[in-house]
């Protein structure tokens, strides 16, 4: 069989710069940070439901052992809370998927500054007196940072607050403050609904999604 | 004979649709009660968030978390209110085209009433109901699903009424009730949208007793007819617990029907005919 000439071949690709390669590397990586993210989200949801349904049911049996203790028995009597190994467990499941959280987290801060970086070398370029066209289609390179930037602000404020709910969800005693740690959890709410959009806008314009 | 043999025909036509049609109206019914019941979850969600005292709560120090929560919520019960809006669309849907198939199946009796004549309508055989059974029967299967996706047209809906059909007083008050539940399924009153699964299983549980108590001898003779025919009766099996109603109102008609359209081809096949 004859070799195709080249002419023959699919259209080569035009080599993007290495600026541009990285910050369409960037864009693929958020994607899966915050797919990543997401699936996390859920686990720690049913983690977190868990240890609240086993606290309401401790309350419960906490309330009828007094209710029965009332009738009767003294305060030396009444049986020392038991420690509860299931809600050591579910306990120690969500801490661990707040860590996973946090190294992402972590991850999505480096990403932005490695956005920064490539900002501050185009300013260093254009002092030396080269023009910039956009990389892609029509973003100039600092509202790559800017999205980054503004992306990573969310998901700080997000992991600040799954911090909280983690170090207090098993010690609350009010079910409208575990109701609202759940909530808060699942629905995530420094996590504006922008952020799929802002992704998404970044994974069209680097030529990761087709219009 | 001709026209009961058309009759025939277009009663099997109308049961071959409606064991179609009601399964979607199975499929989107059953759909509904975990929407209902995640509204429901997120009503109590709601009002945990109004009635917490957040300065004094660990989260006291997230600013505007309190907004930003309540509008995640609303978000996501208004994403539910929607797919809800879509299954309503559904169930639309198939009480139309069952009520569009009565309409047909009644038309043409009406078209040929004076040929088939009242007697031969109401005559019963031994182990058969008659046409006016299998036409009530109809009418009871078209007035089942309006009853639980009321017609915009309201208490005008029912425009089809075969002469002999038995005079039930007309259930305005469900009809209503229904429509307002629909209705009520907005995030305006956390209350009654954290009762909706309560209210949609006591509509459902009324439509029990709406299941229709005919003094017809098809009525009082159903179990004879469920031990001839094993084969309509085992549709009964497929019963969801919740919808034991949908299912059981349809399967009997079925039967009904299907018992009419035997005896007629019987009686088109015998020598004397």
């Amino acid at each position: 069989m004859a070799a195709k000439s080249p002419a023959d071949g699919t259209p080569r690709r035009p080599v993007l710069p290495v600026s541009a390669r990285k910050i369409k590397d960037n864009a693929a990586d958020w994607h899966n940070l915050m797919m990543k993210w997401e699936r996390l989200n859920d686990s720690g949801f049913t983690t977190a439901n868990k240890i609240v349904n086993m606290k309401i049911s401790e309350q419960f049996q906490d309330n009828k052992l007094e209710i029965a203790c009332d009738d009767g028995a003294t305060e030396s009597e009444k049986p020392a809370p038991k420690y509860n190994e299931e809600l050591d467990n579910c306990c120690a499941e969500l801490l661990e998927t707040l860590k996973h959280m946090t190294k992402i987290q972590l991850k999505m801060e480096k990403l932005t500054s490695t956005t920064k970086a490539i900002c501050d070398l185009e300013t260093f370029h254009q002092g030396a007196g080269n023009c910039t066209a956009p990389f892609f289609h029509t973003w100039p390179t600092p509202y790559f940072y800017e999205v980054s930037l503004k992306l990573s602000e969310m998901y700080k404020k997000e992991l600040q607050l799954k911090q909280t709910i983690v170090q207090e969800i098993a010690h609350s005693a009010d079910q409208d403050l575990m109701m609202v740690y759940l909530s808060s959890w699942l629905y995530q709410p420094y996590i504006e609904n922008s952020s799929k959009l802002l992704l998404e806008a970044m994974l069209l314009e680097t030529g990761h999604r087709q219009c | 004979m001709a026209a009961a043999a058309a009759m025939a025909a277009a009663l099997r036509e109308w049961a071959a649709a409606a064991a179609g049609q009601d399964a979607a109206w199975r499929a989107a019914l059953a759909a509904w009660a975990p929407l209902l019941g995640s509204l429901a979850g997120l009503a109590a969600q709601m009002r945990a968030v109004r009635r917490l005292a957040w300065g004094g709560s660990p989260l006291g120090s997230f600013g505007g978390l309190r907004a930003r929560l309540w509008r995640k919520q609303r978000g996501a019960a208004e994403a539910l209110l929607e797919e809800l809006g879509s299954r309503r669309a559904e169930l639309r849907a198939v009480r139309d085209a069952v009520g569009a198939g009565v309409a047909a199946v009644l038309r043409l009796y009406e078209e040929r009433a004076a040929e088939l004549g009242l007697a031969a309508a109401l005559r019963r055989g031994p182990r058969c109901p008659s046409l006016a059974d299998a036409l009530e029967g109809l009418q009871d299967v078209e007035r089942y699903y309006r009853h639980l996706y009321p017609s915009a047209v309201g208490l005008s809906g029912q425009r089809w009424r075969a002469p002999f059909s038995l005079c039930r007083p007309y259930r305005a008050r469900r009809y209503l009730e229904s429509k307002l539940l629909l209705r009520r399924a907005s995030c305006d009153s956390l209350a009654e949208m954290e009762a909706l699964p309560q209210s949609w299983e006591r509509i459902l549980e009324r439509y029990k007793e709406d299941v229709v108590q005919g003094s017809s001898a098809c009525s009082r003779a159903r179990g004879s007819f469920v031990a001839l025919r094993a084969d309509v009766s085992a549709l009964e099996t497929a019963r969801r617990p919740g919808l034991a109603c949908c299912l059981g109102l349809s399967s009997n008609t079925l039967l009904k029907i299907s018992l009419f359209v035997d005896n007629q081809r019987e009686l088109c096949c015998s020598p004397g005919s």
